[in-house]
Parts: C-alpha cells; structure tokens; sequence
C-alpha cells in the first residue's frame, strides 16, 4: 500500500509529460531566442566565440541547449525534443529530492507523494520543464543544495581529528561548493546567496570556539574555507576567462545597471499612493492597474528600472564615461541611494520578495493543444490556483519559521526535522532577498517551488496532527 | 503454437523484424496514438503563429504608409524592445522563417529589407514571395523597380510585363491573405484606397516598362505602350514624362541619364 503511493506519484506525472512532450511546441520568443542562439554558437564555432561575444549569458543552459542540437542532429529530430527530454529528466530528480526531503521532515508518506505528485503535474513546473528558458536548469539542485548542507551540517559534529576527518570535511565542502556552482551557472545570484547562506556556520565556528569546542570551530572554518575558496575559485576563473576574451571581469552582462534601475526607482520619494501601488504591484494579475491606474503601476515595472538605468547609461557616456567605470558607478551608486534611507529601502525590499509566492500559473511560451489551452487560460481558474498556492507558500514559511522560533524558545530541545526545516528557511530567504535587491519576476520564484511545497507538506502534516489530536 | 514457436526458435532475427513490424503497424493504428500524433501537428502550427503574434508590430504605420500619409523610413522598420510601435523588420522576418510557404510574409520582408537599405536581400524575399504566389501584382512591380534602379532594364521589363497581366488578381489575394489584412484593416475605405494603388502602380509600372524598352531601343514596343495607356481615356500620371518618352520613341532616341534619375525618384518600391 505504501510503496503504490510513491508509484503512482511518479507514474501518473511520467504518463502527463509523454503527453505533452509529444503534444506541446516550444515558441521561441524574447530570452528563448537568444539561449538558442547561443546554442548555435556553441555547436558550430565552439565555446571560444561563446566567451569572445561575451560577455553572455549564465553558460549552463545554453550548453544545454547545445547539447539537444548535437543530439537532435544525431537522431534526425528537431532539437526541442532532446530539450524537453532534459527538462523532464531534470523535473524527475526535483521529484526525487523533494521526496527525499518531506521524509527527513518526517512527513508522510502520503502527504509526501501527494505534493510530488503536485510538483509533476503542476502546469508552471511541466510548463517551465518543457519551454527554451533556464530556470528549469537549476531545480535539481536546489534541492539538493540544502540536502547537502543538512547532510554537511550534522556530520561536521562527528568528525575525528585526524587526517582522515579533514579529507571528510574538504569533500563536503567541494560537494557544497560544486552544487553551488551548478547553481551559479544557470542563475548568477547564487554568488550573492551563497555567502549569506552560509551564516549558521560562520555563527557555528564562533559558538564552538567560545564554548572551547576548537576541534569543532576548526572543523567547520576548514569547511566555510573550502567551500568559499572552491566556489570563488571556479567562479572567478570563468570572470577571467571573459576578461580575457571580451575585457570584461563579470560572469554574466546583467546585473549592475538593473540593481541601479530598481535602486533609483525604489528610493524616490514615497508617498502613501506609491506604497500603495507597490504593495497592490505584487500579485500581479493586473491588481494594481485596477486600483491605482497605469502611470502608478508602470512606476514599480522592470521596464520603468530598464529605462532609468538607460538614461544614466545615457548621461554617463555623454560624459565620456567608459563601460568599467559605469558599472563601478552603477553599484556605488545604487549603495549611496540605499545608505540615504535604509529604512525605506528594507521596507521595499521586504514588498519586493514576496512576489517570490505568486510563482503558480505563469505559464507561457509553450504552445499547447486545444483543451489544455482552454483551462490554461481561464482566467478565474488559474487566478485562484495562483493565489491559493501564493497564500499556502506564505503560510508554509511563516509556518515553518514560528515552528522553528517555538521549537528554540519554547520547547528548547532539537528535533532531527529542525536542521531540515531551518535550512530549507534559509535558502528561500536568501534567493529572494538576493532577487529583491533586484527586480523578482515570476519565473525566479521558480527554483524555489519545490522546497515551497516541502514546507506546505509540513505545515499540513502539523496542522491535521494537531488537529486529530 | 508450437510450429510457431519452433520457427521462432529457427529464426529469431526474422520473428524478430516481424514482431517489430506488427508493434509498429499497430502502435500507428492505435486511436490514442493517432489522436495524438493530429494535436501534435496541430500544436506544430499553432506554434509558429504564437511565435509570430509576440512580434506584433503597431500596423497603423503600414497602414499609413498604404494611404499616403507616412513615407516609409529605415529607422520605423526596425525596433529593439517588445511594446515599441515599430518591429516589422523582426515580425516579417520571423513570419517568413516559420511559414516560408507565405508570400505575404516574404513580401512584405522584402518591402522592409529594401527601406532598411539592403535591395538584394529585398529581391530574394520577392523572389521567394513569387515562387510561393506567381499571381501577385505587387511582387513583379517591387522586383521591377529594384531591377530599374539597379539598371537591369531587360530584366525589368520582363518583370513589369508580368505585373501587367495580373491587376485583378491581386485584389483578391490582398482581401485574402491576413498579413495583408493587419494593415489594410485600418483604412478608412480599404477597397477604394487598394484599388486606386493598383491603378496608380499599373500606371507606374507602365512607365517603367516604356522606359525600359526606350533604354534598350525597343521603339516600336515603346510607342504601343503609349498608345494603350493615352487610349485608356484617364489621364496617365506623370504627363510630361510619357510626352518626353513618347517624342523620343518617335525620333528613336534614347534618353539621357538624367530621365532615368527622375524616374527612378518618382517610382518607389510600395507597399501594396
């Protein structure tokens, strides 16, 4: 009985997407346009044209996209086919990790198969899965980011001292590292989340020397080590492997004149009106234009921060200013705008990040048959679907986060679900601040889907103990 | 069963290519199969024109362009982000990618790439516009045109005979074809405007013909041409050009340079 649970979890989800992969079209448009050109880049003149173009693109995806046209070649088929085929694959390990997750957290085994089984079937995941852009790239190994860390943070408690627990110690952080690195080359906001999420064990290493645990507080600075120096390490080979090719020290060409867009955007002067319409900006779903008209609602757009950064793109080169000193002057900038008012700045922040929860429904860029089009774009059912789950997503974090505090200050004893919950907590929190600092579109909320449903289950295996209780 | 099985045994490659046979046979019978393998063609087409649809460009340019109020400019037939008024250089060219059967898609490329200043790839859509539909009026003018101004008069005239013959037709195909009706669907009185082009470009390309044959002392052919279109009982545009032609062809004398300049400026490649 158990064990048909998890069958059907998976095999009902397996069935869906042999369905759509033979029904559905990728429609390349926008960012999908150009992963594909990268793609063809890569297969016919080599990853040095990659760099030498560059600075491009996160390199993961389109290597990917490379992968399915060498593939697609080789099998005589158009290369979406191999792509979706890598899209479901990379969807079945999120399955399995998450699996795997729910049952650390000591969720049940129904409960568990039942938001797997979510997570296969839900339209955005099969959507994402099955479309030309990355984010689908990196859901794996979210999940298996905080796994891993769960894993290195309890074993970093029983290592001997002697040269064979320091090897154990290295490998953990290379693996940690290394994931991290998988991360980093389909979203490059993993740099900044990777040194804030790591704080529990800058905070560990303290702790245990001031306890005079120094085996310990060793044993744990040699991880953070490793894994800071692994990370950085590869990460900045790749920065100067562009430098070499294109003069540019960066990983990706995004970043610094969108963190000035939203920056300038977000420390003018606020009124209760443009609080209002950030606010009413969040769920999207055409909620602020209704209650505050456009020309509010426009102001909180990525395309209002586009055209802020490019008047200053503007101004700056009419000075003579060159590409390096622009983008020092990007993030100088955004940082003296945000030290003006903090508060402010937090406070919009604080907005921003909760679009992380409205990741439900959006679906596009996939073209799909008739009937499934039909329910795909109702919009009363697809509006609930996305509010329902922003709601539950929420709850599951506030949940999940006052259960912790409970647990600390109450209850003051450790359950082995705790590390799991905290590190789940942890990563959501730093992925969407990171964003927030940014701009937060639907489709980044994506990677965090999955550790979103783990932490429904939880809060729905609590709730419904408690209450037969 | 036995028999079966001792043949099987026998030859087990044979069996083998049979048994995969008969899988497939029935795997393509199968109304599941074939239900899907219809959605999934289906799918394929809708694809394509989603595809296109995120290109959609502000078509009230074109159409102003079509009734004469805009003149068409290189830097209106490019933009760069999704939500500007003007992309039909990227909308075209991503229709004649995906549906390279269209004419209108190629046309309407190449009427783009010849404002964005590249006449030769202009001709190849034309080219290809012609090969998918040989019944449009405004294909053989355009390719004439270019033809014209590149100097290739034979060429031209060949081209301009051909646009000739086909007036009626291209109404029709014009009132057909949904690329086409994007931009005439904003016109005040469509079927007016559309016809009087044609009749403006039938004379035009008539003009162009004479000229050719006056270029390459084709004298007779010139003076038949001035015959029909003075015969016609309008009054043809471009007056004192047909006189100029007309006292040429009747003194066999070719015209200067400068005649050709002239024309050159006067006659455009059009819209439609």
């Amino acid at each position: 009985m158990k064990n048909t649970y998890v069958k059907w979890a998976f095999i009902i989800p397996l069935l869906w997407w042999v369905y759509l992969f033979f029904t559905t079209q990728i429609v390349v448009v926008f960012d999908a346009a150009s992963y594909e050109d990268l793609g063809k880049m890569i297969v016919h003149q080599g990853w040095g044209e990659f760099f030498r173009t560059g600075p491009n693109r996160e390199p993961m995806f389109p290597a990917l996209v490379a992968l399915s046209m060498n593939l697609g070649a080789w099998w005589g088929i158009s290369y979406y086919y191999p792509l979706k085929m890598i899209g479901t694959l990379f969807l079945l390990l999120t399955m399995v990790f998450s699996y795997r997750l729910m049952r650390m957290l000591a969720i049940p085994r129904a409960l568990a198969c039942l938001a797997v089984f979510y997570l296969g079937i839900s339209p955005v995941m099969t959507n994402s899965s099955m479309r030309l852009w990355s984010e689908f790239a990196v859901y794996p190994w979210v999940v298996l980011v905080v796994l891993w860390t769960i894993k290195s943070w309890r074993a970093l408690d029983h290592v001997s001292d002697d040269r064979r627990g320091m090897f154990k110690v290295i490998g953990y952080g290379v693996m940690l590292a290394f994931l991290f690195l998988l991360i980093m080359s389909v979203k490059a906001v993993a740099e900044g989340v990777l040194l804030f999420y790591l704080w529990p064990f800058y905070w560990l290493i303290f702790s245990s020397w001031r306890s005079g645990n120094f085996l310990k507080a060793k044993h744990v600075a040699m991880f953070c080590l490793t894994v800071l120096l692994v990370f950085e390490g590869a990460v900045n080979i790749y920065k100067w492997e562009n430098y070499q090719a294109n003069g540019h020290f960066v990983f990706t060409a995004r970043g610094d004149w969108f963190l000035y867009g939203n920056t300038a955007c977000r420390m003018q002067p606020l009124s209760l009106r443009r609080l209002g319409a950030a606010v009413a900006y969040v769920p999207g779903l055409g909620v602020c234009p209704s209650i505050f008209g456009t020309d509010d609602c426009d102001f909180w757009s990525d395309r209002h921060a586009e055209d802020v950064a490019q008047q200053k793109r503007a101004e700056s080169q009419a000075k003579g200013m060159t590409e390096e000193a622009l983008s020092k002057e990007y993030i100088y900038s955004s940082a003296r705008m945000v030290l003006a008012n903090p508060l402010q700045a937090v406070m919009l922040w604080t907005v921003e990040a909760h679009k992380i929860f409205f990741w439900e429904s959006s679906i596009a860029f996939v073209a799909y048959p008739d009937w499934l089009e039909g329910i795909f774009y109702l919009p009363w059912f697809m509006n609930a679907l996305k509010i329902i789950f922003a709601f539950l997503s929420w709850s599951g974090c506030v949940f999940a986060f006052c259960y912790l505090g409970f647990a600390r200050l109450i209850r003051r004893q450790n359950n082995p679900q705790d590390a799991v919950l905290f590190w789940t907590l942890n990563f959501i929190f730093w992925f969407a601040a990171m964003y927030a600092l940014f701009f937060v579109i639907d489709r980044y909320a994506f990677p965090l889907i999955s550790l979103f449903l783990v932490l429904i289950a939880f809060m729905v295996h609590k709730i419904v103990r408690a209450w037969v209780k | 069963m036995k028999f079966v099985w001792s043949w099987v045994k026998k030859d087990p490659l044979l069996a083998g290519l049979i048994l995969l046979a008969t899988v497939c046979a029935v795997w393509r019978q199968n109304p599941l199969v074939r239900e899907i393998t219809k959605e999934h063609d289906l799918v394929e087409q809708k694809s394509k024109l989603v595809t296109i649809s995120y290109y959609y460009p502000n078509f009230a340019y074109f159409s102003d362009i079509v009734s004469g109020v805009q003149k068409p400019k290189k830097e209106w037939m490019q933009g760069y982000y999704f939500g500007k008024p003007y992309i039909f250089h990227q909308y075209y060219e991503k229709a004649a990618q995906l549906l390279p059967d269209n004419d209108a898609a190629h046309f309407l490329l190449g009427f783009c790439e010849y404002y964005m200043e590249a006449p030769d790839i202009a001709r190849t859509q034309y080219e290809a516009a012609l090969a998918a539909n040989p019944y449009f009026f405004w294909s053989y003018y355009n390719l004439g045109v270019i033809d014209f101004q590149q100097g290739d008069f034979l060429k031209s005239a060949m081209v301009l005979t051909q646009a000739l013959a086909l007036k009626k037709l291209t109404l029709e195909i014009l009132f057909q074809s949904p690329f086409y009706r994007q931009i005439w669907r904003n016109l005040s009185d469509p079927p007016k405007t559309l016809e009087g082009n044609l009749n403006q470009g039938a004379q035009d390309a008539a003009l162009m013909l004479a000229a050719c044959y006056l270029k390459v002392k084709a004298y007779d052919q010139v003076l038949q041409i001035v015959q029909s279109v003075t015969s016609g009982g309008g009054h043809p545009w471009h007056q004192e050009l047909w006189e100029e032609i007309h006292k040429q062809a009747l003194q066999k004398q070719s015209q200067d340079d400068k005649f050709y300049i002239l024309l050159q400026e006067r006659i455009p490649v059009r819209l439609f």
